[in-house]
């Protein structure tokens, strides 16, 4: 996976540049469109990412507004409670989505946790909306291979953040190779000194804890700054110097 | 309806537990104002664009000629109104105006007018027969708290640069010049009132200083104070809210009203540099020596 | 000169006989009525030879209210309603509710907290000219917004989720102190609503006499008076004078809302709230003095179902909590009225005053503190609570401090 090319709706994209393994068909996702015979153009601005390995190529779009999709890890508020489920919100001026009550780990419905209105849960979509059935989309708690939540569940105290998609694409990007292409190292740069909690939502929330409000503020701020300046690894070192200095 | 997205829990519990350690998220003192920057349209006279952190206001002023209202024959009209409409934030509507909205031009309009800041009765013409019709227009462009000050820098701004065409009265009838004829006339003001908004915290306890988006969503509570120059007060508003005590409100009202004095004294300084540079441009043609032939 | 036998109290009829008819007014009560004043209960004192030309046009002088007269449990349809005049400024005030929620769009009035709605009617014959009242008038929707946002602070609005409050105002007519009245008029029937509240929100207006000047640094003693401030304006003074209008909770200097449409130096602010706060607790009084005027018989049954339902209430109350201090068992709680209508609360080992506090008619409220024995290490435990217009809902809110 590279980042190679910015293209724009109606852009060709040049074949030099699409992976060409002979053994496997060429996978276009997002972004892209396939005009037989052989042309794939772009249908949104944004850059071009490829995975020669797996054949695949896909844009990528930093803006724009979230939209649900199995599996996503999302930070959502609830806005209330109805019945079996809390009503949360994924983004602003969107429908809700449904979370059950019983989607917690451990949850019966007398264990199941107690959530005010405007708490923040840390959950993961089961499916997303289906338009045309007018159904929202529903979260968990759980994951369903182990039963466990993984980290999942609300969020007590701390800090949410507003990143762009794309950074908090990138930040979630786990694996040892897929970091390295995520380029973002401040966050392991601050961690080796300070102890903090970090859960990335893919809908463009960052939740900070450090147990110290100056420092909440202070990892917040950076990452903001990494995302709003775009700054490369070098800038992110220096910044993180700077960081530690002052905290 | 697209309802207002609201906070979370765990936001205004961060904003407020900071707030105690004199801690603002955006790095800024209790008593700092976010930076302030006005752009001024430069082929046109009396529209400006305010920045104010991520709120961003323009106004508009024009002007037109009718009769005064038989109330008042020796008085112009000056009516300022705000709008919010859906490229604020999609919860404005445009068919019903919001209470932010309904608050802000009353807010605009109650003080700038009833201060007197534009004698209305510059704007006569001619006794019960021509005026004047001053008319702001005050659009939100992007909102993230502080929007009296920005409208008020915004409304100001514009009314100090905006022109209102020559006239002149003989034998009883109005006559009016085109800005080719003659040049347009500028506005008088008496004094320039601001207004800045101190926001009430933790029981009235704290008070902070042109609160942004997500403070003013977690407050208790705002006084709007209305300064000028001269060391006036030309309007305080207190909706409600939680209770402060006297002495505190008294001290909250003086830190805003020098807040206001200060950007008085910015804004007074970014409109004569404007009027210089507009002077030096117009004045560049009459005194070249080329022309269009 | 006013009359020889002494001093009237500005607003009710008692009269007073001051001591010292000695000195005019001077600086001494002047410096006090200024910033000093924030801090003391009592206006100062006067005396009692006044010329002429220190009084206003209607005869009052500057720290004088004009008649307050008012009225609780006016109409018989609304679960709350007053009448309130202020000199020449009379309003009515209905007020249905806490019930359950309507609002517009079918969101079903589901707030957290009792939604406070009020609307003002202008009457057209309230004002000098006869005028219908415009629709959408933003200066009748500013006055609805800060008597809303007043009152959200003052009632104990989450005693009431999903839960509306509809106030309404209707002025008969304005001589000034308008929003002041709507104020009072508000408090007055949400009390006889028997709407949990804080304490009263009172309100009134100060204004100045000059405006441009800032205040002098000492005061002349020839200073004719004519810079003073001056309490509870008439529609005239309105007109000329730069005014405040001033809300505060309770007695106390707790500034609930401050409206202020004219221009004055920054200096003559806080002499201008000092009387204007001032004026607020006496007020407050007068208000306390109207429900103790209610109808006596519906007062007074009133009075002894709360000492009944409140103390009742608080030693379930108590005793939960005990519990949940990991007593084992069950403290005895004994109440006894000690005097009316101040009750008793005993448990072993500790003690705990129950002050239940008449609020008029049909509201009661009480408040309980005390603290536990030494087993419960000490804890104090403050309470409050309230009996509805029904005579049977009892709200405590309270817990260890």
């Amino acid at each position: 996976m590279a980042y190679s090319d910015v293209l724009l709706p109606g852009d060709e994209v040049p074949q030099e540049q699409l992976p060409s393994n002979p053994k496997k068909a060429l996978s276009i996702g997002p972004g892209l469109r396939h005009i037989p015979p052989s042309t794939i153009s772009a249908t949104s601005v944004g850059a071009l990412n490829v995975d020669w390995r797996r054949n695949a190529a896909w844009m990528d779009v930093n803006g724009g507004r979230y939209l649900p999709s199995t599996n996503d890890p999302i930070i959502v508020r609830v806005t209330g409670s109805s019945g079996e489920a809390f009503n949360c919100q994924i983004t602003p001026y969107t429908s809700y989505a449904a979370l059950p009550h019983l989607s917690f780990q451990d949850a019966t419905k007398k264990t199941r946790p107690q959530l005010a209105n405007g708490a923040l849960v840390y959950a993961r979509i089961a499916t997303p909306a289906a338009h045309l059935l007018h159904i929202d989309p529903e979260l968990t708690c759980i994951d369903p291979s182990t039963g466990k939540s993984e980290g999942l569940g609300p969020l007590k105290g701390g800090m949410l953040f507003k990143i762009s998609l794309g950074m908090a694409r990138r930040l979630l990007m786990t694996s040892k190779r897929a970091k390295e292409d995520a380029k973002i190292i401040i966050l392991d740069r601050l961690g080796e000194k300070w102890g903090f909690e970090v859960a990335v939502g893919r809908n463009g929330y960052l939740w900070v804890d450090a147990n110290d409000i100056q420092r909440t503020m202070a990892v917040g701020r950076a990452i903001t700054e990494v995302d709003e300046q775009g700054l490369v690894v070098q800038e992110q070192e220096a910044l993180a110097q700077k960081v530690l200095k002052q905290g | 309806m697209p309802l207002e997205p609201k906070i979370s829990v765990n936001e205004r519990e961060f904003l407020l537990d900071a707030l105690r350690q004199n801690l603002r998220l955006s790095g800024r003192k209790l008593d700092a104002l976010r930076p302030l920057s006005i752009t001024f349209d430069p082929d046109d006279y009396g529209v400006t664009e305010v920045q104010l952190g991520k709120t961003r206001i323009r106004a508009h002023t024009q002007t037109t000629i009718t009769n005064p209202p038989p109330s008042r024959p020796f008085e112009g009209t000056l009516t300022i109104t705000a709008e919010l409409s859906p490229l604020t934030a999609p919860h404005f509507e445009l068919a019903r105006p919001s209470d932010t909205e309904a608050l802000l031009s009353r807010l605009l309009e109650k003080s700038i007018r009833r201060s007197g800041a534009l004698p209305v009765e510059s704007l006569c013409l001619l006794a019960g027969d021509k005026c004047f019709n001053l008319r702001v227009t005050v659009h939100v462009l992007a909102h993230d708290g502080g929007l009296p000050t920005a409208a008020f820098v915004a409304v100001l701004a514009s009314l100090m640069t905006s022109r209102v065409p020559a006239t002149e009265v003989r034998g009883g009838e109005v006559q009016v010049f085109t800005a080719e004829e003659r040049e347009g006339v500028r506005l008088q003001l008496v004094h320039v009132p601001i207004a800045v908004g101190v926001s009430v915290f933790d029981g009235g306890a704290i008070g902070v200083v042109d609160a942004d988006g997500m403070e003013e969503q977690a407050r208790e509570g705002e006084v709007v104070v209305v300064g000028n120059e001269v060391g006036e007060i030309c309007g305080v508003t207190k909706w409600g809210g939680v209770d402060v005590g006297a002495v505190e409100l008294v001290g909250m009202v003086e830190e805003a009203r020098k807040q206001c004095e200060g950007v008085v004294k910015w804004l007074k300084g970014k409109v004569e540099e404007e009027e210089k540079r507009r002077a030096k441009r117009d004045h560049a043609g009459e005194r070249s020596a080329e022309n269009q032939r | 000169m006013i009359d020889e036998r002494g001093d009237r109290c500005p607003g009710c009829t008692k009269w007073y006989w001051y001591q010292s008819a000695s000195h005019t007014f001077t600086d001494s009560s002047r410096t006090q009525s200024s910033s000093q004043h924030l801090h003391s209960s009592r206006m100062p004192l006067d005396t009692s030879s006044y010329t002429l030309s220190q009084l206003r046009l209607d005869g009052r002088r500057w720290n004088e209210l004009r008649r307050i007269h008012a009225q609780i449990s006016t109409h018989a349809a609304a679960d709350g309603s007053s009448y309130l005049e202020m000199g020449n400024t009379k309003v009515v005030c209905t007020v249905t509710g806490p019930a359950e929620g309507r609002r517009a769009g079918g969101q079903g009035g589901g707030g957290d907290v009792l939604d406070v709605r009020v609307e003002i009617g202008l009457a057209g014959f309230s004002g000098v000219e006869r005028r219908r009242q415009v629709r959408g008038d933003k200066r009748i929707f500013e006055m609805a917004h800060t008597i809303t946002e007043s009152l959200n602070r003052t009632l104990l609005t989450n005693l009431f989720p999903r839960s509306t409050l509809s106030i309404s105002l209707h002025v008969l007519s304005q001589d000034g102190s308008l929003l002041a009245a709507l104020i009072n008029a508000a408090t007055l029937a949400c009390v006889d609503a028997g709407v949990p509240m804080k304490d009263y929100l009172v309100a009134c207006t100060a204004g100045c006499m000059s405006a441009g000047a800032p205040p002098p640094p000492q005061v002349k003693a020839d200073d004719d008076g004519s810079n003073d401030p001056i309490l509870d304006l008439t529609a005239l003074e309105e007109q000329e004078l730069p005014f405040l209008t001033v809300a505060t909770v309770g007695a106390e200097d707790k500034v609930a809302a401050l409206v202020i449409e004219s221009r004055f130096h920054a200096g003559r602010l806080d002499e201008m709230l000092a009387v204007g706060v001032d004026g607020c607790k006496r007020v407050k009084e007068l208000v306390d003095e109207v429900m103790n005027m209610a109808p006596k018989s519906r007062a007074s049954v009133r009075r002894a179902q709360l000492t009944r339902t409140i103390t009742d209430a608080f030693a379930v109350k108590l005793r939960d909590l005990i519990w949940s201090r990991g007593a084992t068992a069950t403290p005895p709680i004994r109440l006894a009225l000690v005097a009316r209508p101040r009750v008793a609360l005993h448990c072993s080992g500790g003690i705990f005053r129950l002050i239940p506090v008449p609020v008029g008619g049909c509201a009661c409220r009480a408040l309980a503190v005390g603290r536990l024995d030494a087993r419960l290490k000490g804890a104090h435990w403050q309470g409050f609570g309230t009996m509805g217009s029904d005579g049977r809902a009892v709200a405590i809110e309270g817990g260890f401090t």
